[in-house]
């Protein structure tokens, strides 16, 4: 019993610190507007609460139950504990050694910096903003001007899709940057032959 | 990028609360930096093996939220022992820090890799709508990883200094 007591005091100021960090990182969360922070505060909010309630019962349930049904006590063969230990000793043995340790991460940390951050993007790429446009012919138009007039539209439309700009003027229209476009002409529908 | 910064604080002030200190919360802080690294190294590496192709979007820069709060956790467990032992105890600092790392290095070592089998299926298991939070998971997934590694290596020897020298009377 004293055992989980004591166990349970040793831990408690780095458990509940450790759980409050956890938690407190996601407050700014909530104040992003955007889709990101929709698509997000599930997610930070399942988060915090099971870390909560997980800090509550490591502390009440856990200890009573290692109480109640003590583990059997086993020699302490901590081998590669032990072996780790000891290595990372010989890290901090002296001032140079430390400092070595830390100037390499340093050099480390900052060159990932440096090289391996990817440019940033908004969200994964999905649907991406479509439009479909259709012009019925009035009775009469032959196929060689309605080819005509997909001419003059490819004609206003093409410009926006070589454009650098993220939106280009012409003919008193306002179109954004295109990424594809596709244009036909066909004859819709041929007048059935009427039986007689 | 403010969000980032409030979360920095938050984080950096509760640990000033609570450890009634202002420099050993830096010292637990800086896993953080080494943390995020290891996450962009993971991705690096992830996507340079061609495993798959996951851009670098808002909710994988969340990531780099999610590990500021659980990277830190392991520097706690260590420099709260080493503080404990130093002050309760009286040891020196080099004992206070081996007593620090022998008992709290294998609680470190399971939670590190419990956390890394459960990410393990959002990185991994490929299918449709998984790169929404495949992301997140590579971040959080190697940047507990390298903080792990941090833990026993560099934070002891940061420690080692900031214990010794004048600052930390």
């Amino acid at each position: 019993m004293q055992a989980a007591i004591d166990g349970v005091k040793q831990v408690w100021t780095a458990v509940l610190t450790s759980t409050l960090t956890t938690v407190l990182v996601f407050l700014p969360i909530l104040f992003i507007q955007q889709e990101a922070g929709q698509l997000y505060s599930d997610v930070a909010i399942a988060i915090s609460s099971a870390i909560v309630a997980s800090m509550i019962l490591s502390v009440t349930l856990v200890p009573l139950l290692a109480a109640q049904f003590p583990p059997p006590l086993k020699k302490q063969n901590m081998d590669w504990a032990d072996a780790i230990t000891s290595r990372a000793e010989k890290l901090y043995k002296h001032r140079g050694r430390s400092l070595t340790t830390v100037g390499i991460t340093t050099v480390v940390v900052v060159g990932i910096w440096w090289w391996l951050m990817p440019p940033a993007e908004y969200l994964p790429e999905g649907e991406e903003a479509k439009t479909f446009a259709t012009m019925s012919a009035p009775p009469g138009y032959n196929l060689s001007t309605m080819s005509n007039i997909a001419k003059e539209i490819r004609a206003i439309f093409d410009p926006a899709l070589v454009t650098e700009n993220t939106e280009v003027k012409r003919s008193g229209l306002t179109i954004p940057a295109l990424k594809t476009i596709s244009y036909s002409v066909q004859p819709t529908s041929s007048p059935k032959p009427s039986p007689r | 990028m403010e969000n980032y910064l409030l979360a920095v604080a938050i984080v950096y002030l509760l640990m000033v609360a609570i450890f009634a200190h202002w420099g050993h919360p830096l010292l637990i802080m800086t896993t953080i930096p080494m943390g995020i690294s290891a996450g962009i190294a993971g991705l690096a590496l992830l996507n340079g093996i061609g495993l798959f192709q996951q851009p670098f979007d808002m909710i994988t820069m969340l990531g780099f939220l999610i590990l500021m709060g659980t990277v830190i956790n392991n520097p706690i467990l260590v420099v709260e022992r080493t503080l404990f032992l130093k002050k309760q105890q009286h040891c020196s600092v080099q004992d206070a820090l081996s007593g620090a790392l022998k008992s709290r290095i294998r609680p470190i070592a399971i939670t590190t890799v419990t956390t890394l089998c459960g990410i393990a299926p959002l990185v991994f298991i490929p299918g449709e709508g998984t790169e929404l939070y495949r992301g997140v998971g590579t971040i959080v997934m190697f940047g507990l990883m390298g903080a792990a590694i941090v833990t026993v290596t560099t934070l002891p020897a940061l420690t080692a200094l900031f214990l010794r020298s004048k600052l930390s009377k």
